[in-house]
């Protein structure tokens, strides 16, 4: 990370009148990640109101089923709101408040970035808009329906695709206009700098905790760690602590619609230098995925400098492996994931191929609750 | 220093015929044009221009096509073109830049490109004969807009409002003092543009700007007079008789 960058990727490439709050945005985070009261404070809301730490779990029955000799599972279906996000959504909350910053801005793809915000918003008594596509609005109505119990307006956004693109776009178009009294709660490590690392710093809990519960109970690492991508945040989250095990095997598992790392170039979409799925002409492409959360063109810029520099080994999932996925860990072990997540889990079988793999940790990060609807509608499909 | 009027079109809109045909009549009217290459996802654009770039999209607009149509009618006044990073970041990117100069462009406006990230281009685009035209806000504080107004290029694009481009009734207080601040800080052509729609807005700003640019207004006229010429021919003297009016009788 140098200046914005990781590597070639990242940047701040925003309209002018975003320029000033974003380096406030920077200077009040690097503040406040200083800051022992801050983290401290930061801490207390992870474990008492988001169930901090999330479990280690072994899924025995699937291991027997794909033979693989160990599986492990970082439950953060079980975080408060149902996903990882609920990390990041304190951790910048307690920025906004810090900036003096009272009403909230966020997108959501799937709806759990946006219900994670919503909560956190009534928790501390900020007042929250949240934008997403109208696709996303139909097919998640679940999560819909518990942002607006939680005091949130839900914006749908009936532009492009419908989906997160657009919901992102429409958010920034809001902060452009509401930039002095309004913080944009980005929800994954896309966005300008210091979106990218701030969000990043906030997921990290992840894979910090699931390096120690693995260490504790098989005093080993695992041999690969998979996690789903979308814009990449909770793989960044998992990630980022196994890093420099160079022993254990990373792998981001896009889904096939929208493989934006696989079979993206690098662009500049949505303030950031990144791999993003594009025409001939610099157009971004639309794109289609069964969940909703993964259902986006570009992907965070640290995401494209592990794909280069091969650190993180990036492959896709289609459809309806997802959804066998998803129907197999809740009939073997009785955890509906969400689809998101099912992409990750669908991958995890394929790597017993792979010389030395035996033990793998796959981030489970999101329960499926709000997909019963799409995965009854996909039924006979 | 006449005052220049600026109108904003869409390339290859409503279609190619109407946009050469539109860029004939806002010839007339105009001291200088600018072309906006429409982008799949314009963040800094408000629903009239965000809908006129989806359907010249939509048409199989890109920049090839922009030269070969203006090939066909070789715009006689200086030409900016407005357009977001991404689809500029293509491969050929210095032929584009020179035949970009060859066709009549002086500038490009770049909203997604801070003053921070813009120096991979501006040695490219100098080299061509053509500037990038930072941008200031009424977010810009002061060490940032000293920042600004000591670049190299001989305009500066003055956003008028929080936000995006819309079409707005007048200009609040701060937008006036913003600029009148900027007019004290330097000589270099001052261009305002976002929410300009009005001659009454127009005269309000003229005292202190070089040149005011027309957009959104000027989308929406068209979409509902349906491509009305004398209608846009009106509308945009209008313009030019408030800059001009102001010009006479300086506030």
């Amino acid at each position: 990370m140098n200046n914005g960058y990781f590597g070639a990727y990242g940047g701040r490439f925003v309209p002018e009148t975003l320029m000033e709050a974003l380096l406030d945005l920077e200077r009040a985070f690097h503040a406040a990640w200083a800051s022992p009261k801050f983290r401290d404070e930061l801490h207390a809301h992870l474990s008492r109101f988001a169930g901090r730490p999330t479990p280690l779990y072994r899924a025995r029955r699937l291991e027997a089923a794909h033979g693989l000799r160990r599986l492990y599972l970082k439950r953060e279906d079980l975080c408060h709101t149902g996903a990882h996000k609920i990390n990041n959504s304190v951790g910048q909350a307690l920025l906004a408040r810090a900036m003096r910053k009272r009403r909230i801005v966020c997108e959501t793809g799937a709806g759990q970035h946006g219900v994670a915000t919503a909560s956190v918003c009534a928790m501390m008594g900020l007042e929250c808009v949240v934008y997403m596509g109208r696709r996303d609005v139909e097919r998640q109505r679940p999560n819909v329906e518990r942002m607006r119990h939680f005091g949130a307006r839900v914006i749908p956004v009936a532009s492009g695709s419908q989906t997160l693109k657009d919901a992102i776009n429409e958010a920034l178009r809001d902060w452009v206009t509401n930039v002095k009294d309004t913080h944009y709660l980005l929800g994954s490590v896309v966005g300008p700098h210091p979106y990218p690392l701030m969000v990043r710093r906030f997921h990290s809990v992840i894979g910090e905790e699931a390096r120690r519960q693995i260490l504790r109970e098989e005093g080993r690492l695992p041999d690969a760690v998979v996690a789903c991508v979308g814009g990449g945040s909770n793989a960044i989250g998992i990630f980022s602590a196994f890093l420099n095990d160079r022993s254990v095997r990373l792998i981001g598992v896009e889904a096939e619609g929208a493989a934006s790392v696989s079979c993206g170039s690098p662009g500049v979409l949505h303030g950031c230098r990144s791999y993003v799925l594009q025409d001939h002409d610099g157009q971004i492409r639309e794109t289609n995925s069964i969940a909703p959360g993964l259902d986006y063109p570009g992907v965070g810029p640290e995401h494209s400098s592990l794909r280069d520099s091969g650190r993180v080994r990036y492959v896709s999932i289609g459809d309806r492996q997802a959804l066998a996925a998803f129907r197999e860990l809740s009939r073997m072990e009785g955890i509906l994931p969400a689809l998101e997540s099912s992409h990750a889990l669908a991958y995890a079988p394929k790597l017993k191929r792979l010389r030395g793999v035996r033990d793998i940790l796959v981030n489970l990060s999101g329960r499926g609750d709000k997909d019963l609807g799409i995965v009854s509608g996909a039924k006979h499909a | 220093m006449p005052k220049k009027l600026i109108p904003y079109l869409t390339a290859g809109y409503p279609d190619s015929a109407g946009f050469l045909e539109l860029l004939r009549v806002a010839e007339e009217q105009a001291d200088a044009l600018e072309i906006g290459l429409p982008f799949s996802d314009p963040v800094a654009d408000g629903p009239v221009i965000q809908r006129s770039s989806q359907s010249a999209l939509a048409n199989g607009m890109n920049l090839p096509r922009l030269f070969t149509l203006l090939k066909r009618v070789r715009p006689q006044r200086p030409l900016h073109l407005m357009s977001y990073l991404n689809p500029l970041l293509r491969p050929g990117l210095d032929e584009r830049l020179r035949t970009l100069a060859r066709l009549g462009f002086r500038s490009l406006m770049i909203p997604d490109l801070p003053l921070e990230e813009s120096g991979f281009l501006m040695n490219r685009v100098a080299k061509h004969g053509l500037s990038l035209t930072p941008f200031l806000s009424l977010e810009t504080r002061p060490a940032r807009a000293r920042r600004i107004l000591e670049s190299p290029a001989e305009s500066i694009y003055l956003i008028s409002v929080r936000g995006t481009t819309g079409i707005r009734a007048r200009f609040s207080g701060e937008t006036i003092d913003f600029i009148r601040t900027i007019r004290g800080r330097t000589e270099k052509e001052l261009l305002l543009g976002f929410g300009i729609s009005a001659p009454e807005q127009v005269r309000q700003v003229a005292p202190h700007v070089d040149g005011v640019i027309v957009g959104s207004a000027l989308i929406d006229l068209i979409d509902r007079s349906r491509g009305n010429l004398p209608a846009i021919t009106q509308f945009l003297n209008r313009l030019r008789k408030g800059l001009s009016r102001e010009h006479r009788h300086p506030a």
